[in-house]
C-alpha cells in the first residue's frame, strides 16, 4: 500500500466522506454558484461573481474548516481513547502521519478541488501566472493543514509531558496560526499571480525578479520553491513527531539539519548584490556593506529564536536530563544524543553563527559591535530568565501551567513595563530612586534587551533576573531524589 | 524446556513526581497464562503498558520474544495484542470496518483480511452484529470488540487489562473459554483483573504487584501441590464420636462445623484424600456429601498480601 492509500487514510475516508456527504457537496456548490452566476443584485458579471464565490468557498472550506479538521485529528483519537490501538499496531509513522493529515482533510479537499476548478474556469485561457496561482491555492491549503496538524501534535505531546491527559481544545490556537499563514499565501501570492496574468508589464511590477545570494531568480518560481521548501519541512516535522509518539528512538538530527537550512535560506535573501567595504563610510554603513554580516546576523537570529522557542516548549521533565547525564557518563553517545533537548542541540548553531558574526563585525565595524554586543548578551540573559521561569512554572503548576505561562509573558513583557513606565512620573519618586540606586537608568533596560555601549548598565538587571529565576528553578523544580538509577535505559 | 516470552529486568518507571515501578524483575514463559494481580495503584497498568512498548521506562530492560522493547518497539507491537483497561472504539464505524481497519494496520495480508475478520468475530461472539456501528454496542459487546481488535493479527503475546469488566455472566464464561482456547494454541497471555475466581479458571501463573514491586510470582500448579485443600464432609447425625474420629485422622485439621457438615483442611495428596474417604466409609460414618474446594489463586494472593508468605 502506498503512503497515501494507507489504512489510516481509508479509516479517515470512512469517517469523513460518507456517501451522502459526497453527493451533498456538488449539489450545494452548484446551487450556490448557480445563484452567484445569475443575478445577485450586486451588479457583478456572472463569471466575476462565480470567481469570487468559488474563491471564498475555497477559503472557508479548505483553509478554515480543513485546518480545524487537521488540528482535531489527534484530539479525536485522544478523546475517544483509540490512540493506543494505533500506537500498538504495526502501521508505520509515515503511513499514520500522511493518512491522518490527508484523510482528516479529505472532504474539504473534495470540495476545495471543485472550487479551484470553478475558480479557474472563469479565466479566458491558461497563462503561466495562472498555473502559479493554482499552485499557490493548493499550497496554501496544504500549508494550513500541515501547520495545524503539526502544532496540534506538538501541543498534544507537550501537554502529555506536562501532565495533561486529555486533548480537549488543543487545536484552537494551532488552527488560528495555520489559517493566518495560509491566508497570507493565498491573499498575497495567489492574488498577485492572478493579477499578473493580465499583462507582462503588470507581472514584472507585481513580481520583480528576486535576488537570492546575489543571483536574480524568476519571482514566481522562487516563491513556489520557497513554499515547497516550507511544505517539505512541515511534512518531515509531522512525520518525526508521529515517529516519536510511536515510541521509535528519535535523535534530533533532522532538527540539526533544519536550523542551518532555514538560516541559509533566509540569509540568502539578505545578501547584498553590490556589497564590499566602502572607504570613508561611517560605522553604520560599514556594518551594512560587509557581505558576510547580514547573512551571519540572519543565521544568528534564526538559530537564537529557534533555540529560545524550543527552550520554552521543551519538556520540563528532569528525567530526560538525568538520562542525558547518565548516558554521557557511561559514554553511550547514541543514548546521549537521543536524550539531548532540542534547545541544547540548537546551542552549537547559536554559538557558531554568533562567532561568525562577531569575527566579521570585529573586522569591519568594531564600534557597531560595541553597540550591539550588550543587546545580544542581554537577549541571552532574558532567554535564560524565561527558560528558568517557565520550567519552574511547568514543574510547580503542571496542568495549570498552560494558563500561567502566557500570563507570565504578558506580565513580563507587557503589563510590568507599562506599569513601571506609568510609575516613572512624579507619583513614583520612590520607584525612580530605586532604579537610580540600581543604576539601571531607563525602565526599558529592566524588561528588554537594550542597544547601548554601556555593558554594565544594560546587563545588570537581566543578570539579576536570570539569577533569581535560576534560584527559583533550583528551589522548586530540582528536588533532590537519589532513587533515580545511574544507568540509562 | 521452557522458553521465556517476556523477560523484565530491573525495570524502573517514573511519572514526573512519583516512581511507580521499582526494580521490577520477572520472566514469563511461552504458552503460560499469567494473572497480574495487586491492589489498586500498585502499578499493574503501567507495567502492562511498558511490556506492550507503549510507555518507555526510565531504566531497566524488557525483552519480548527476544526483542528489546526499547530498541524494537514496533516489532513488539506487531507480536502483541493489547487491550487497555480504558480502551475506546471508532463509534462511527461498523464492527466489520473496525476489525478490517485494525487488520490493515497490523499488516495482515490483504487477501486474508475478510477471513481473519470473520474468524475473530466468531471467536469473540460478534458475528451477528458485524454491520452495526460500534457506537451502538452495549458495554459487554464493546469489550468483546476490543478483545477482537487485540486478536486480529493472531499475536503471540496477548495482554488484557481488565478484560471482563462490564461483561455479563454469559460473556465472562465465553471469555474464559476463549482464553483457554488461546492457551491451547500456545499463546502467551497476561491478564490483569480483580476478579480472582475468574482468573483461577484459566491462569497457570500469578504475578503479584504491590507498591510497584514484584511481591510474588507463583506457578499455580506447584502452589496447589503444596497447599491444603478445604474439605466439607456432610455427616448425618453428626455427633461427638464422629468429631473424635475426624480429629484423629492424619493430614486432616478440623476447622469447624456448619449444621451437619464438618469443615476441615486436608494437606495430603489426591491418593491420600481418596484413602481418607474409603476409611471413613469403612468405619461406617454416614456421609451424605463430600466436597473439595481449592481457591489456589485467591489463597496464594491472600498469602502474599497478608504477609503469610
Amino acid at each position: 500500500m502506498t503512503y497515501f492509500l494507507t489504512p489510516e487514510f481509508h479509516h479517515q475516508l470512512w469517517s469523513k466522506c460518507p456517501p451522502y456527504k459526497l453527493v451533498a457537496a456538488p449539489v450545494l456548490l452548484l446551487l450556490l454558484w448557480g445563484i452567484s452566476y445569475g443575478d445577485l443584485g450586486i451588479g457583478l458579471p456572472g463569471p466575476v461573481a462565480l470567481r469570487i464565490g468559488s474563491l471564498y468557498t475555497f477559503l472557508i472550506v479548505v483553509l478554515i474548516w480543513g485546518s480545524y479538521e487537521a488540528s482535531i485529528a489527534m484530539d479525536e483519537e485522544i478523546k475517544s481513547r483509540t490512540w493506543d490501538h494505533q500506537r500498538v499496531s504495526a502501521i508505520s509513522p509515515a503511513q499514520l502521519a500522511f493518512g491522518k493529515l490527508f484523510g482528516s482533510t479529505s472532504y474539504t479537499w473534495y470540495v476545495g478541488l471543485m472550487c479551484i476548478v470553478a475558480y479557474f474556469s472563469t479565466f479566458d485561457h491558461a497563462q503561466r501566472p495562472l498555473v502559479y496561482a493554482a499552485f499557490f491555492m493548493l499550497a496554501s491549503g496544504l500549508f494550513a493543514h500541515f501547520i495545524a496538524f503539526l502544532l496540534s501534535l506538538s501541543s498534544f505531546a507537550a501537554r502529555a509531558r506536562h501532565g495533561a491527559v486529555t486533548g480537549q481544545g488543543a487545536g484552537f490556537f494551532p488552527c488560528i496560526a495555520a489559517i493566518m499563514c495560509s491566508f497570507w499565501i493565498n491573499e498575497n501570492l495567489r492574488q498577485r499571480a492572478v493579477n499578473a496574468h493580465v499583462s507582462p508589464d503588470v507581472e514584472r511590477r507585481l513580481f520583480p525578479d528576486f535576488s537570492w545570494y546575489g543571483h536574480d531568480y524568476d519571482a514566481f518560481a522562487f516563491a513556489a520553491v520557497a513554499v515547497t521548501f516550507f511544505l517539505f519541512w512541515g511534512i518531515l516535522a509531522c512525520y518525526r513527531v508521529i515517529r516519536a509518539e510511536l515510541r521509535y528512538r528519535v535523535w534530533p538530527w533532522v532538527w540539526m539539519i533544519f536550523i542551518p537550512s532555514l538560516s541559509i535560506f533566509l540569509a540568502g535573501c539578505y545578501v547584498r548584490t553590490r556589497g564590499g567595504m566602502v572607504d570613508g563610510a561611517d560605522a553604520a554603513e560599514k556594518f551594512q556593506s560587509v557581505d558576510a554580516i547580514p547573512p551571519f546576523l540572519c543565521a544568528f537570529l534564526v538559530s537564537f529564536l529557534l533555540g529560545y522557542a524550543t527552550l520554552l516548549s521543551e519538556s520540563s521533565d528532569r528525567r530526560k536530563y538525568l538520562r542525558l547525564g547518565a548516558a554521557l557518563r557511561a559514554r553511550k553517545w547514541a543514548h546521549a544524543f537521543e536524550n539531548t533537548p532540542l534547545w541544547m542541540a540548537t546551542l552549537p548553531y547559536v554559538l557558531l553563527f554568533g562567532a561568525g558574526l562577531l569575527y566579521n563585525c570585529l573586522q569591519a565595524a568594531p564600534l557597531r559591535l560595541a553597540e550591539y554586543g550588550p543587546a545580544a548578551a542581554g537577549a541571552f540573559l532574558f532567554a535564560a530568565r524565561d527558560g528558568f521561569a517557565v520550567h519552574t512554572l511547568y514543574n510547580i503548576l503542571r496542568r495549570r501551567a498552560a494558563y500561567a505561562v502566557p500570563l507570565y509573558f504578558l506580565v513580563m513583557y507587557g503589563v510590568a513595563p507599562l506599569a513601571f513606565a506609568a510609575l516613572s512620573g512624579d507619583i513614583a519618586a520612590n520607584t525612580r530612586a530605586l532604579m537610580n540606586y540600581l543604576d539601571v537608568g531607563a525602565v526599558k533596560e529592566v524588561f528588554y534587551p537594550h542597544r547601548s555601549s554601556e555593558w554594565l548598565r544594560v546587563l545588570a538587571m537581566p543578570m539579576l533576573q536570570a539569577l533569581l529565576a535560576a534560584l527559583l528553578f533550583i528551589r522548586f523544580a530540582m528536588k533532590s531524589d537519589d532513587s533515580y538509577p545511574k544507568a540509562p535505559t | 524446556m521452557t522458553i521465556a516470552m517476556i523477560e523484565v529486568e530491573k525495570l524502573n518507571f517514573d511519572y514526573p513526581d512519583k516512581r511507580v515501578l521499582h526494580d521490577v524483575t520477572f520472566s514469563i514463559n511461552e504458552g503460560s497464562v499469567t494473572a497480574l494481580v495487586g491492589p489498586n495503584g500498585a502499578g499493574k497498568t503501567t507495567l502492562l503498558r511498558c511490556i506492550a512498548a507503549l510507555d518507555r521506562a526510565h531504566s531497566g530492560k524488557i525483552t519480548i520474544g527476544g526483542k528489546d522493547a526499547a530498541d524494537f518497539p514496533r516489532d513488539v507491537h506487531h507480536m502483541t495484542g493489547y487491550l487497555s483497561d480504558f480502551f475506546g472504539l471508532y463509534d462511527g464505524l461498523s464492527l466489520r470496518q473496525c476489525l478490517t481497519y485494525m487488520a490493515w494496520c497490523q499488516k495482515v495480508p490483504a487477501s486474508e483480511v475478510p477471513k481473519r475478520v470473520a474468524d475473530v468475530a466468531e471467536q469473540v461472539g460478534i458475528t451477528a452484529r458485524l454491520e452495526e456501528k460500534a457506537g451502538t454496542l452495549s458495554r459487554g459487546y464493546r469489550q468483546r470488540l476490543g478483545i477482537g481488535l487485540a486478536l486480529i493479527h493472531n499475536p503471540q503475546l496477548i495482554i488484557l487489562d481488565e478484560p471482563a469488566s462490564g461483561m455479563d455472566p454469559d460473556a465472562r464464561i465465553a471469555l474464559s473459554q476463549m482464553i483457554r482456547g488461546l492457551r491451547a494454541q500456545g499463546k502467551t497471555i497476561i491478564v490483569s483483573s480483580h476478579i480472582l475466581t475468574e482468573l483461577e479458571d484459566y491462569c497457570t501463573d500469578m504475578l503479584v504487584i504491590k507498591d510497584g514491586r514484584v511481591a510474588q510470582q507463583v506457578q499455580l500448579q506447584e502452589y496447589a501441590a503444596k497447599t491444603v485443600r478445604l474439605l466439607r464432609i456432610g455427616v448425618s447425625g453428626l455427633g461427638v464420636s464422629h468429631m473424635n474420629l475426624f480429629m484423629a485422622l492424619p493430614n486432616l485439621k478440623v476447622t469447624g462445623t456448619e449444621n451437619n457438615v464438618v469443615v476441615a483442611e486436608f494437606s495430603g495428596s489426591e491418593q491420600e484424600q481418596q484413602d481418607l474417604l474409603k476409611n471413613l466409609m469403612a468405619q461406617g460414618v454416614p456421609i451424605f456429601s463430600f466436597t473439595t474446594s481449592q481457591h489456589t489463586l485467591q489463597d496464594a494472593y491472600m498469602d502474599v498480601t497478608s504477609g503469610r508468605k
